[in-house]
């Protein structure tokens, strides 16, 4: 009779160390689950980020290049305005070379 | 009896149960924690990778904007330059025609009188370019300088020609003492001073 007790609290005992077993598989199944889960999040959040990154930067760089062009441009401008303007001073300017190195001969 | 044993083994199931569950819910508590680290992790590293790249982009764009205002400096100094030059090139054209003009006589005068100046007069001799066919009253140059620097004053013109579009060269007889007021020379000499006059001229704002 004892031994049938023995024998059955046993069983129960057996029982309960599997489920505590299971519940350890499950319990790293889990974590494991979740690492592999974290690795996926982190993965695509470096990936939106080089994306974001990668945006930022042409931005940045386009804006700068055509800065850049308007910059060129207007020196172009203001070279070819130079040269306009100094049209009438062309004339004045020539004299007083020719006046300087002739000794003031030429007016 | 077989209550007890019955009741027992509940306890143990119900033990091992808890057990259970705790374990699966500490593994779940630990994973939330693991994603909840990897998120802030990724972040951090995410907002580094943007940070750097924004950083780099703008060190390029400060390049890019700087050599583009270095070039822009450079396109309006490159017209005044050209625009100078041609200044250069019109008034040496017009020297070439000054010499055949009649008023060219008068500013050998001068020149020749401000060449004998800075020798301080003397015995000198003047070298005229080739083709030179002008009729000076060097007597009355002579007395000018003499004059001035108080000191008895001839001129010769020698044999000898230069290549020149205008102007003298004076020398004194033991030819010590030269000074070139060909047009080419004095352009040379006063080139600087001429280049500022004429830049306020061209450029004033």
């Amino acid at each position: 009779m004892a031994s049938k007790l023995v024998e059955m609290i046993s069983e129960v005992e057996t029982r309960a160390k599997e489920m505590i077993s299971e519940a350890e598989k499950k319990a790293e199944e889990i974590i494991n689950e979740a690492k592999r889960e974290a690795e996926n999040i982190k993965e695509n959040i470096l990936k939106e980020a080089q994306v974001e990154a990668e945006k930022i930067w042409k931005d940045i760089l386009a804006r700068a290049e055509t800065e850049a062009k308007k910059i060129v441009e207007e020196a172009e401008k203001q070279a070819e305005k130079l040269r306009t303007e100094s049209h009438m001073q062309f004339e004045e300017a020539v004299k007083l070379i020719m006046n300087i190195i002739t000794g003031g001969v030429t007016s | 009896m077989s209550a007890d044993v019955e009741k027992i083994q509940k306890i143990i199931i119900k033990d091992a149960k808890e057990k259970a569950e705790g374990i699966v819910s500490k593994a779940r508590e630990k994973a939330q924690k693991i994603l909840d680290e990897a998120k802030e992790e990724a972040k951090k590293e995410a907002e580094e990778i943007i940070n750097k790249k924004k950083a780099e982009a703008e060190s390029q764009a400060r390049r890019i904007l700087s050599e583009a205002k270095l070039e822009a400096r450079l396109k309006i100094l490159n017209a005044k330059e050209q625009l100078i030059s041609e200044v250069f090139e019109e008034a040496i054209k017009r020297l070439k025609e000054f010499s055949q003009s009649t008023q060219y006589k008068t500013a050998l005068e001068n020149l020749i009188k401000d060449a004998a100046m800075i020798i301080g007069g003397g015995e000198l001799e003047i070298l005229f370019p080739e083709n030179t066919n002008v009729d000076l009253d060097l007597t009355r140059i002579s007395s000018e300088v003499e004059k001035q620097t108080r000191k008895s004053t001839s001129f010769t013109i020698s044999k000898d020609r230069i290549k020149s579009i205008g102007g003298v060269i004076v020398r004194s007889k033991d030819q010590l003492l030269t000074v070139d007021n060909t047009f080419e020379a004095r352009l040379e000499r006063l080139r600087e001073q001429l280049r500022v006059n004429i830049a306020n001229l061209l450029f004033k704002t």
